[in-house]
């Protein structure tokens, strides 16, 4: 015969998964990493305007991801994430010149297939790409 | 030293999912009499660690393709134009819109012969837990993972700015195949629940609920089912190999080879 467990045993499993699952999200959202901001920027064509805009992606690097340049524990059924997430990475400043084709510097991915997709950026090898 | 971090990344993962999933199995069981170590958990293993060290490269490599492919061919007044809605606006727009996308592919995926084929493996398990979460071939999830990605690539949304809604939803979605019945009232609706995802797993192969994470879809289309019990036997009725590699190749073999090998081998198996 099984033996059901007692209510505090239920309450700290479920408190501790809670935690944990929050610990993970935030880690996801880089909140127990120390990022810094690379000198490296990631200039990228802005299609938001019309009024010749370009969009600074400043890449930021999580330092002690204890997911070593995968993105883990995640699902296929999720979406992808781009590793250098922060909301304000992507600012919109104005072009000082929109007629040179300047190289969109297109990010490597490395991941799991189970676990989601991580978008890094790799400023030796990237395909140079025409802005719209 | 690529090979190194990815294995040393996938044990750290499969500790962390281990921790986070098994208290919980054992305190809230769906099935009570199913041990951390039942049958073809050394298969999910192989799942696991293929899924880390090997097909992880494929699927991104397809994914990067797939989105400047598409960012060639999409105009840019387009993407100017939802550009210009609020963020919060352009979120719930790629959230839902994937969430569409995922459910009608999905029931596809049960209702065409060639994509089942593929993603009848994910439904071959029958223990479901949180490690059989990771039983899926490569193409498969090629296939997932494009379709929930479509919107946000089709819209240019950037990503990252959900992080933390995405890294929830994919955490819960290895979290709805554990073997744990903890009932969570309305929150089901919005955020799916291991019960629901246990009858998709149903022997059934047109049981219901294709949703990703949150069962709106399911509502909206009729396709909801919660009973209030635990389905009695998961998996697929079609003979299927009950090896890794077996596996891995028995979807990508025309029908009658296929059928044949597995046919002299189970002979063999039975002699």
């Amino acid at each position: 015969m099984s033996k059901t467990p007692s209510t505090t045993i239920k309450v700290i499993t479920v408190s501790v998964f809670t935690l944990l699952i929050i610990c993970f999200v935030s880690y996801r959202v880089g909140a127990f990493d120390n990022f810094s901001f690379s000198s490296k920027s990631i200039t990228t064509y802005n299609s938001n305007t019309s009024d010749n805009q370009m969009a600074v992606d400043t890449p930021i690097v999580a330092k002690d991801s204890i997911i070593i340049d995968q993105e883990m524990m995640s699902s296929s059924k999720s979406m992808m994430i781009p590793k250098n997430f922060k909301r304000d990475t992507i600012k919109t400043i104005p072009a000082k010149d929109t007629t040179s084709k300047k190289p969109l510097k297109k990010s490597s991915t490395m991941s799991s297939s189970k676990s989601g997709i991580i978008f890094e950026p790799q400023p030796d090898k990237d395909t140079a790409k025409k802005p719209k | 030293m690529e090979f190194y971090k990815s294995t040393e990344a996938a044990i750290i993962s499969l500790c962390f999912l281990f921790l986070v999933f098994l208290p919980m199995e054992k305190v809230f069981p769906a099935k009570l009499k199913q041990k951390i170590i039942r049958p073809s958990w050394l298969l999910d293993l192989c799942y696991f660690f293929g899924q880390y060290l090997l097909w992880g490269t494929l699927v991104l490599w397809a994914m990067n393709y797939f989105r400047f492919w598409l960012d060639d061919i999409i105009p840019t007044t387009f993407r100017t134009r939802v550009s210009n809605q609020p963020w919060w606006l352009q979120a719930i727009e790629v959230v839902l819109l994937s969430d569409f996308l995922i459910y009608w592919g999905h029931r596809l995926q049960h209702k065409v012969d060639f994509l089942w084929r593929f993603h009848k493996v994910h439904h071959s398990a029958e223990h479901l837990d949180w490690l059989a979460a990771h039983r899926e071939h490569p193409l498969d999830t090629i296939y997932t993972v494009g379709l929930i990605n479509l919107p946000a690539f089709l819209l240019g949304f950037p990503l990252e700015t959900i992080a933390g809604l995405i890294a929830f939803r994919g955490i819960w979605a290895i979290y709805i195949h554990s073997n744990v019945r903890l009932p969570i009232g309305k929150l089901r609706i919005l955020i799916g629940a291991p019960e629901l995802h246990h009858w998709h797993h149903d022997l059934e192969r047109d049981r219901g609920n294709y949703a990703n994470i949150s069962p709106i879809m399911d509502v909206l289309f009729g396709t909801y089912v919660c009973p209030d019990h635990e389905p009695e036997q998961f998996g697929i009725k079609e003979a299927f190999p009950k090896h890794y590699v077996g596996q891995m190749l028995h979807p990508m073999l025309p029908k009658v080879i296929s059928n044949k090998l597995y046919r002299r081998k189970m002979k063999k198996s039975d002699e």
